[in-house]
């Protein structure tokens, strides 16, 4: 429910619960929209305008204890539209501007980084391994991609086994 | 979460951390500068006063567009005004949601403009009819498994249907490219008779289906191009597709419709395919009267024509407290060639939808900071037509659809009240026009309901903190609801299934003392022969993170009476173990089967399990021969994976048959793969 207080002070002009809701969030709504964009650099854009929503449509937000739920759905609307809008690359092209193999970004020894990751996974098992990341619950991105729970379960425990027998 | 999943996930998390560059900064600078979409800000309060040189500009374009003739075609063909009362309610919302108060801002000129282009006097709406097709009978009396359902008569929507002959089961493409695959398979030789392929163009994801007789229809959502100057993001519609079955179980399609909305849930009875959408509304600038008809949700019916039509002003009714969505209902014949009736209703989300047989109950939340409240709208079904009936305002949250029945013309509705002082519940029950009748005390002070099963003139109401009361509460007095007796376990059950008149089946989760740790799975019997006093008969705990769909969605859930078979797809993390024994499962999930009654309790019958290649560490293999549901027909069982069938002896659980539904064959023309399958293959 904390996060649906700041929202409520937001909506109230409550700059400072506008920021705290910033830093609180701005980790996972990056990882989130980076999941689906796939590219560092719109990533960061699409998260600075996702927060501008959230300051923007405070005011229509219903508290129902979903709020975290509720600034993840802006992203990945605002995400998926943006790539509709920018037409953008096929997904192998995409990752090609991604961080490759032996970089900064090396997730493990050079072969598990965060390309390899995207390229292995599915669209939605992205999604959920990246919510996950960020301590979403499955009943929260159940809510978040319109799935239902169950489904979420076995595709976050699918995205797993595949990266368990890729990367060991 | 074990520590593979954890490191992968912190080490995921690490990865992104080097790409992220907050900004707050920045972001407040925007935030501050632009102009705050406030809800009144949206609208404009008041029409502008014209000046007079555009007085004499629109004199002269009226007597222009008189002296054409054009008048008559201008005025039914634009309508603006005929959603005035619709736009001015949208206006409305903004009074409630309203803290500050934003002067009129620059863009009034061109609200001059836009506003005066509008024709004064609005076109007449076409308002639809459809008639009552209602012309078929009720259920065979076959000895299968048709979907577990809430009320009788009213069927709903999954991804396996046995209508007792064949098998209909929809698989999604494990490829992960949105396509799905319907297959049709024989229930009396399980021969796979046909394969149905959805593309990702025809649907976003086919999500259930239903069958009734030789009809087969798919419902799911569908991207839908949206006027993104007007609004943002909501771009989901829900699409219903219906297929006839002929003899040899070939799908020939007959017909499609379309609304507006991220699809909600659905129903059928007699024939008539009932559909709920929601159309979020996220305005990117100011909005004039004359954008309704672009804002109003849209339908597109096959049968009707290729273009997608507004939904007319006079089937648009307006919640008490409207909030900027559209909840949309259609009914449709999926016998007859009749148009749909569609219906809407300007701000009532339809977060929770109770369907009885003659009537659709929405329930959408309204929320303040200490208390829900939820907006109930009666709709009226009639065969393919929908009617609104009214509306009221219920104190509380609702669990689930099963916290709602219809009996006797009055709704009953079990709701949480969650206050900033401790958590409440209550039953209400309202009349046919939605007027109180009655309510109880409140219940169970600082716990929350977690399932609630109607029997006849009876509520059972698991709420739960710490431990599970079990509330049995007559309510055969509308204005009078009792609550006769109250039992307190460990656990909750978060289903809550008849097994008869006194015993109810219950599905959820046991708890260690603290009530915050659930320590496994958990089947209980409760008896309400007396319910002054209910006991707890039986109960059967799995522990090893056991999950079932079942606890959460009944449509897992079969109940086979006559045999006192209870069946449901259980997956667990590690090892499942009942009463300190290790059951001989994989980590895949599997069937069930557990032999339940009042003498014996609850016991454990016997496990179906998919164990092709559970040797292989395929990943796909796992997901995709996961079982999620079990159905019967006769005295054989058949539980259905993404992937396979396997037919079992109903009695003995012996190996009749197994069938594969697809192989990478199956798949190999998928337009787009992503994850070629032989990548992952060993």
């Amino acid at each position: 429910m904390e996060i649906d207080a700041l929202i409520h002070q937001i909506a109230a002009g409550d700059m400072p619960a506008f920021e705290q809701l910033y830093h609180t969030l701005y980790s996972g709504v990056f990882a989130f929209v980076l999941s689906i964009v796939q590219n560092p650099a719109p990533a960061a854009d699409i998260t600075q305008d996702v927060f501008l929503q959230v300051h923007s449509h405070a005011q229509s937000f219903q508290s129902k204890g979903h709020g975290k739920a509720w600034v993840m759905k802006i992203a990945r609307n605002l995400a998926l539209n943006e790539c509709k809008r920018k037409r953008w690359e096929p997904l192998e092209e995409q990752i090609q501007s991604l961080p490759q193999p032996g970089d900064s970004y090396a997730l493990r020894d050079d072969v598990m980084d965060l390309g390899a990751v995207f390229s292995l996974l599915g669209k939605q098992e992205r999604e959920i391994v990246m919510l996950r990341a960020y301590g979403y619950q499955h009943d929260e991105i159940s809510e978040i991609l319109r799935m239902p729970q169950g489904t979420v379960r076995w595709r976050y425990a699918k995205a797993m086994k595949k990266l368990r027998t890729q990367t060991l | 979460m074990e520590q593979f999943e954890y490191k992968t996930l912190e080490k995921l998390k690490a990865a992104v951390q080097k790409l992220e560059k907050p900004d707050f900064s920045e972001v407040k600078r925007r935030a501050l500068q632009a102009e705050p979409i406030t809800e009144k800000e949206v609208f404009v309060q008041k029409r502008p006063r014209p000046s007079l040189q555009l007085i004499s500009a629109m004199a002269a374009v009226l007597l222009l567009a008189v002296g054409a003739g054009l008048w008559q075609v201008w005025d039914t063909e634009r309508g603006n005004d005929s959603y005035k009362a619709v736009y001015e309610a949208m206006q409305q919302v903004t009074s409630h949601t309203q803290k500050y108060c934003m002067d009129t801002v620059a863009g009034a000129a061109s609200a001059e403009t836009k506003e005066d282009i509008a024709p004064a006097d609005g076109g007449q709406a076409n308002g639809e009819t459809a008639g009552n097709t209602n012309t078929e009978s009720g259920t065979k009396e076959n000895d299968y498994g048709a979907t577990n359902i809430q009320v009788s008569g009213v069927d709903e929507a999954d991804i396996v249907k046995n209508d007792g002959n064949n098998l209909y089961i929809l698989s999604q493409n494990p490829y992960g490219t949105g396509e799905s695959l319907i297959s049709v398979v024989r229930l009396s030789d399980q021969k796979l008779l046909s394969q149905l392929k959805v593309t990702s163009g025809e649907y976003q994801q086919v999500q259930e289906m239903y069958v009734r007789e030789s009809r087969l229809v798919l419902v799911g959502e569908k991207a839908v191009t949206e006027d993104s100057t007007l609004v943002n993001w909501d771009n989901t519609g829900t699409k219903a597709e219906i297929y006839e079955i002929d003899a040899q179980g070939n799908l020939q399609q007959l017909r499609s419709f379309e609304q507006e909305g991220s699809y909600i849930t659905s129903r059928m009875a007699d024939g008539n395919l009932y559909l709920v959408s929601s159309k979020q509304l996220y305005f990117t600038r100011r909005i004039y009267q004359s954008d309704m008809e672009n804002l109003v949700p849209k339908k597109l019916d096959s049968l009707a024509g290729e273009v997608p039509v507004p939904i007319a002003s006079d089937c648009i009714a307006i919640a008490e407290y409207p909030e900027n969505l559209f909840t949309v209902i259609s009914a449709l014949s999926i016998t007859e060639d009749k148009p749909a009736d569609t219906k809407s209703i300007l701000g009532a989300s339809g977060t929770t939808v109770y369907c009885s047989s003659e009537n659709l109950y929405l329930l959408s939340y309204k929320s303040g900071w200490d208390s829900d409240t939820a907006a109930l709208m009666k709709y009226a079904l009639s065969g393919a037509s929908v009617t609104y009936v009214a509306e009221t305002q219920v104190p509380g949250y609702v669990n689930d659809q099963f916290s709602l029945d219809e009996s006797g013309g009055y709704l009953r509705v079990a709701v949480t009240q969650r206050k900033t002082g401790g958590n409440e519940n209550f039953l209400y029950i309202y009349d046919e026009n939605l007027q109180l009748a009655g309510k109880t005390e409140g219940l169970a002070k600082d716990e929350s309901i977690k399932s609630v099963r109607y029997i006849g003139d009876m509520a059972y109401m698991v709420t739960f903190r710490q431990t599970d009361p079990l509330f049995a509460i007559d309510v055969s007095d509308p204005a009078n609801p009792k609550v006769l007796g109250e039992l307190k376990i460990p656990g909750f059950s978060t289903y809550l299934h008849p097994m008869d008149e006194e015993t109810l089946i219950g599905i959820g989760f046991d708890t260690d003392e603290t009530g915050n740790v659930t320590t496994g799975l958990k089947i209980s019997l409760f008896g309400v022969t007396d319910p002054m006093n209910p006991v707890e008969l039986a109960k059967l705990t799995l522990s090893g993170d056991c999950y079932s769909e079942a606890a959460y969605n009944h449509k897992a859930v079969t109940w086979i009476a006559q045999d006192g078979l209870l069946l449901l797809p259980v997956s667990s993390a590690g090892r499942t173990q009942v009463q300190g024994q290790a059951l001989p499962v994989t980590e895949r999930a599997y069937a069930l089967a557990l032999s339940v009654s009042k003498d014996q309790g609850i016991r454990i019958k016997g496990i179906v399990q998919d164990t092709k290649n559970s040797e292989s560490t395929n990943w796909m293999e796992d997901s995709q021969r996961a079982i999620l549901r079990i159905t019967y027909a006769g005295d054989t069982l058949y539980t259905v994976s993404a992937q396979s069938v396997i037919a079992v002896n109903k009695n003995t659980l012996a190996l009749e048959n197994q069938l594969d539904l697809f192989d990478k064959e199956t798949y190999s023309d998928t337009p787009v793969q992503i994850e070629p399958y032989t990548n992952y293959v060993e």
